[in-house]
């Protein structure tokens, strides 16, 4: 039975004792004991969880706002650079093409050997009792280690005469490696084996004169 | 709003506030949540792709500075060699020979010496494996041969190679006359550079021509 929301009731045990208990607290008048109620937590979670969510939404829009405006000043920055950009490219690859012919051309030259220069020290250097009889030069083009080269060839046949015949030839075979001015172009150069032979004419084997070959070879003069 | 008192019926209600809330929740996350993340997300991917560009854009710009100033070099050197100086041999209506034979000849006419020229033609040079475009240059050769003294020779061929650094004396045969002692029997190999592909060679130097008078002008207007 309750009246005015307060309850009470009236238990009877078998020793004949009775109780009376009467509630004059309302059910809605009753705290907890924790500290927090339940019913305040969730009074305070609708305030703040949409709050919470609230700020993020608010927080999200803004750093998206942000981002939006970020996009927009890079874009405008691009539509700017853009053009630029591709005038650049291409005067770089045009700077490539124009390297690139330029490295050519120069290759040319450095690929080259004035030969005036050369046969000028070849002069100088032939011993008096030497006499030259052919010269050959020839070139061949290569490709080495991946770049394009001449490399040149030299045959020189002649006559050396007198007793210091071997002598003599042995020292323009040592000139053209190791002279000044042969050095820096020449590789190496060597008297074929059989070359170096005593002269016959008419059936009658000289006593000193020779004849004799000479073969150089280069160094690889690149195209770069 | 006050709950039911009944513990069944609010327990429905509480159940329903907490499906209406996972589905407002769902609505926010659906409608406004991935949006918004999925915006950010295309934004931010958007900003990078436009930082990278517009660094890589920069860089480019930088490298064209560089660049002009070495095209502009470079291009100058290429107008002096294939348009100033000669240094290449053009075509004339197809025919190389015309144009090569007759700068031999006013060398030997300065010279003294009475030449035969044969043409050995176009050749290509293998093409440089570090090298990504193709070779934009080949030789032309011509076959000289005449009788003359040696020096008189060193001085023909000193005024042929010191007026063209680009051409090459490519083989040389030097042999004893007998017929005439004082005159050698001489034959020898002129190479020049010519443009593998003519009409491309041209187009690069009306290019180069036409940058530059524009610059020329632009600098008179400014002067002005």
């Amino acid at each position: 039975m309750a009246s005015c929301g307060r309850s009470w009731s009236v238990s009877c045990d078998i020793r004949g004792s009775m109780n009376l208990r009467v509630d004059l607290i309302l059910e809605s008048e009753q705290r907890s004991a924790s500290p927090i109620s339940v019913k305040s937590a969730l009074r305070i979670s609708y305030i703040t969880i949409p709050l919470i969510l609230l700020l993020v939404f608010f927080c999200s829009f803004m750093s998206n706002a942000s981002l939006k405006r970020d996009l927009s000043k890079l874009e405008a920055e691009w539509a700017e650079t853009e053009p630029r950009r591709e005038e650049s490219l291409k005067l770089i690859s045009d700077f490539q093409v124009s390297r690139d012919i330029r490295q050519e051309l120069n290759g040319f030259d450095n690929s080259s050997i004035e030969w005036n220069q050369h046969l000028l020290g070849l002069m100088r250097e032939v011993p008096r009792d030497i006499q030259l009889q052919k010269l050959r030069i020839n070139q061949s083009l290569q490709l080495v280690d991946g770049t394009p080269a001449r490399m040149f060839n030299m045959t020189l046949n002649g006559k050396a005469i007198g007793p210091n015949a071997a002598e003599s030839v042995m020292t323009l075979q040592e000139r053209m490696e190791g002279s000044e001015s042969f050095a820096v172009v020449i590789r190496e150069a060597e008297v074929p084996e059989g070359s170096f032979q005593a002269i016959t004419e008419n059936g009658i084997v000289h006593q000193y004169n020779r004849v004799f070959q000479i073969n150089c070879k280069y160094k690889l003069r690149k195209f770069e | 709003m006050k709950l039911p008192e009944d513990k069944n019926e609010r327990i429905k209600v509480l159940i329903m506030i907490l499906l209406g809330s996972l589905l407002a929740l769902y609505g926010l996350v659906i409608g406004i949540i991935k949006p918004l993340i999925s915006n950010k997300q295309i934004r931010t991917a958007k900003i990078i792709e436009l930082e990278t560009k517009l660094k890589e854009a920069r860089r480019d710009i930088d490298d064209m500075m560089i660049a002009k100033d070495a095209n502009d070099k470079n291009l100058r050197e290429i107008l002096k060699i294939t348009r100033e100086s000669n240094y290449l041999i053009k075509p004339n209506l197809g025919n190389y020979l015309l144009g090569a034979s007759e700068i031999i000849k006013s060398y030997a006419e300065k010279a003294g010496i009475e030449i035969d020229v044969r043409e050995i033609g176009r050749a290509e040079i293998p093409q440089s494996r570090n090298r990504k475009s193709k070779n934009f240059f080949m030789t032309y050769s011509l076959r000289v041969t005449l009788e003359s003294g040696i020096h008189n020779f060193i001085h023909f061929i000193r005024n042929i190679e010191e007026n063209n650094p680009y051409l090459c004396i490519s083989a040389l045969d030097i042999s004893e006359n007998i017929s005439d002692p004082a005159k050698h029997k001489i034959a020898f190999d002129v190479q020049w550079p010519t443009w593998m592909d003519n009409e491309v060679g041209e187009k690069i130097c009306d290019k180069a021509e036409a940058r530059f008078s524009e610059v020329n002008s632009k600098t008179m207007e400014t002067q002005k």
